[in-house]
């Protein structure tokens, strides 16, 4: 699904990712956990398209591409979904007609019909009842006025309109309460699959107590230093990341 | 030294002269030769003046726009490719009514007629004689004066007391194809007395690389509780220099709403006008500028509160492309006498090229004490984090960049009552 290779890079000249490997296959869960300004977002701003970065060194490839040549929408059209750490309010574009011109753009790119309005929104509805979501949210502008938690379970429901192979969920978790992380959380895992992969990326276990990892990484300025199964999410939590960083200082002068 | 400017201008007003085969006593006519007299004694705007900093007419000084004899020829195509097939229509042909392409609906207690009429009749209906052309300008150098002097033809709406207008009108203003630089001197004058409501909708088209200076007038007198709706849309193909005076007086509890649609021309200057002469009167003035290539769009506001009581809520927006430029000048009055007012006015322009550029200059003149008034400004790109969050989800650039136009220009369009209106002017967004 997808396989990153040493991946170098940074912003205005500062660099942020030092050599990222990381391969998820279909059907994975992962999760990259790590402290602010590890380069998490970096990460997943670059995996999305997002302007301003620039990539040094390394590869990146999506179900067989190369990603970093796709521009940011083929990307999406491709499969690949970003689920953003602030959901931006677009006051004025009413989400349904915005969502029906995304999906169609998709269906156009895989040479697919475009669906109509009235097939669009029992698609939308259907997604709407799987998620146990209000699907008023729909007839309103995007996220505009939203609250913070109605933000992220849009962000949900649009990845359950795409249908992505690989969902990029970037701190979904940040900012809500336990309940709506927990309708999150059963959006992202009615929408699991053998096929489809999700990387999860965090600050807290929280989350991967409801989003059941198969892997999980640490990221620390800028590169993997240690990645295991659930429980290291765990130990995390308990011990901090203090602990790693001093590995990493001692990997660095070469001492064990 | 008699400029080239009065040379043309007095030889438009001498044929006119000559057309009017001795019927010089006319009710009109003394207004005609006192603006003609005051035009050429004022001449041309001029950069140097304070409100024509930024819109330049001096091209004026050097073409020789001259007026048709007669109505050239629009195709019936291109009229139907245009028309937003509203039942009660207007139409207007280089300045001149055509009967033909017009159908007018009849309404008992509103009258509809060629200001031709008047321009020659020695005695004219009293309404109209009171209200043609007397209210004034706010603006420094109007050319409002040259369109009294030079107007051929136009259309008087007079509604009845309590009259409720049923249907929309069109009044559309076609320029046909021709190389002949000319000057088209269109006007309207709508009376809605009291508690009367009427909507018109205003049109300017000029047609494929036609050479042409249009100065044209409207006038808007709401009595006392009337209800006017006003819009105006202006989509000249090549070639037109568009200077538009809007000048409307509200009275007593009355309401006016205008919408300006200058949606292309390459250089347009709409001057709007308003006075508030009545307590409790209330007026929407919004606008919408969309030009392109290195099209210059100057919208120029005044609106005069008079009487206490009075709200103006004036929302004007732009998105330039290209090397376009716009101008937006808004000032409001308020008169001593003018407490409780309520004022406000906006101004949000959109560049979407580097090269684009707007002037904008909002200005308060208040000299009551117990008023509301709010303006401000904004100029800025279409939001990179909303493009991004747009193409994110598959959506390329070019329809990312429309769905946010759109939802810019969605906030103006709102008011809009006319259905067709505004579709048809969400369709000349993309």
């Amino acid at each position: 699904m997808l396989k990153i290779k040493n991946l170098k890079a940074g912003i205005e000249g500062k660099q942020i990712l030092k050599g990222i490997n990381l391969e998820i296959k279909p059907g994975e869960v992962h999760a990259i956990m790590g402290l602010n300004g590890s380069g998490k977002s970096t990460l997943a701003s670059i995996l999305a398209g997002r302007e301003g970065y620039e990539v040094t060194e390394g590869s990146v490839e999506f179900l067989g591409k190369d990603l970093l040549e796709l521009d940011t929408e083929v990307r999406a059209r491709e499969g690949l979904f970003l689920g953003f750490q602030y959901p931006v309010e677009l006051p004025g574009v009413l989400s349904s007609y915005f969502m029906r011109t995304a999906l169609n753009a998709q269906r156009a790119h895989k040479g697919l019909a475009a669906l109509g309005v009235r097939e669009f929104s029992q698609l939308m509805k259907e997604k709407a009842q799987l998620l146990e979501l209000n699907e008023d949210l729909l007839k309103r502008a995007v996220n505009e006025g939203f609250s913070g938690g109605e933000k992220k379970r849009n962000e949900i429901l649009q990845m359950a309109i795409l249908e992505p192979k690989l969902s990029i969920l970037d701190e979904t978790d940040s900012g809500l309460d336990i309940d709506a992380l927990q309708v999150v959380a059963k959006g992202v895992n009615a929408l699991r699959s053998k096929d489809n992969s999700v990387l999860i990326i965090t600050h807290y276990q929280r989350l991967l107590e409801f989003i059941v990892p198969d892997y999980v990484h640490v990221l620390l300025d800028g590169k993997i230093v240690r990645s295991g199964d659930k429980s290291l999410a765990l130990e995390l939590e308990s011990k901090g990341y203090n602990w790693l960083k001093t590995d990493t200082t001692r990997q660095a002068k070469g001492t064990p | 030294m008699t400029s080239r400017f009065e040379t043309w201008a007095k030889s438009n007003y001498a044929r006119i002269e000559q057309g009017m085969n001795g019927a010089r006593g006319t009710a009109l006519h003394g207004a005609r030769s006192e603006a003609l007299n005051n035009v050429i004694a004022r001449g041309l705007p001029t950069p140097q003046q304070e409100e024509w900093r930024y819109t330049n007419l001096e091209l004026l000084e050097k073409g020789d726009f001259t007026q048709l004899a007669q109505a050239g020829v629009v195709d019936a195509n291109v009229i139907e490719r245009f028309t937003l097939g509203l039942e009660n229509r207007a139409v207007f042909i280089d300045g001149f009514y055509s009967e033909e392409l017009s159908s007018i609906a009849y309404q008992s207690g509103i009258t509809i007629q060629s200001l031709g009429g008047y321009l020659h009749a020695t005695s004219i209906d009293n309404d109209v004689n009171t209200t043609y052309g007397s209210i004034p300008s706010l603006h420094e150098t109007s050319l409002a004066g040259l369109n009294k002097a030079l107007v051929q033809d136009g259309l008087a709406i007079v509604v009845e007391k309590g009259i409720s207008q049923e249907t929309s009108l069109e009044i559309i203003h076609f320029s046909s194809q021709g190389t002949t630089a000319r000057l088209t001197a269109p006007r309207i004058l709508v009376i809605a007395k009291e508690n009367a409501r009427c909507s018109v909708v205003e049109r300017f088209i000029g047609g494929e690389n036609t050479q042409q200076f249009l100065c044209a007038v409207s006038e808007i007198k709401a009595h006392d509780g009337a209800c006017v709706d006003y819009y105006a849309v202006t989509e000249h193909l090549e070639g037109t220099t568009h200077y538009h005076s809007l000048n409307v007086e509200s009275g007593r509890s009355a309401q006016v709403s205008m919408h300006l649609f200058p949606l292309s021309g390459d250089l347009i200057r709409n001057e709007v006008n308003v006075h508030l002469i009545g307590s409790g009167s209330h007026t929407v003035l919004n606008g919408l500028s969309v030009p392109h290539g290195k099209q210059h769009i100057d919208n120029s506001t005044v609106i005069r509160h008079a009487e206490p009581h009075c709200e103006s809520s004036e929302l004007f927006k732009g998105v330039y492309r290209d090397q376009s430029r716009g101008v937006f000048q808004g000032t409001i009055i308020v008169e001593k006498p003018a407490q409780k007012t309520n004022a406000f006015q906006s101004n949000q322009a959109i560049l979407l090229s580097k090269e684009a550029s707007i002037d904008a200059k909002p200005q308060l003149k208040i000299w009551a004490d117990d008023v509301k008034c709010t303006h401000g400004a904004t100029v800025g790109q279409l939001d990179e984090e909303a493009l991004f969050y747009i193409k994110s989800r598959g959506i390329d650039q070019e329809t990312a960049q429309g769905l946010l136009v759109d939802a810019f220009a969605g906030e103006v369009l709102k008011s809009v009552k006319i259905e067709s209106l505004k579709d048809y002017i969400r369709a000349r967004l993309s």
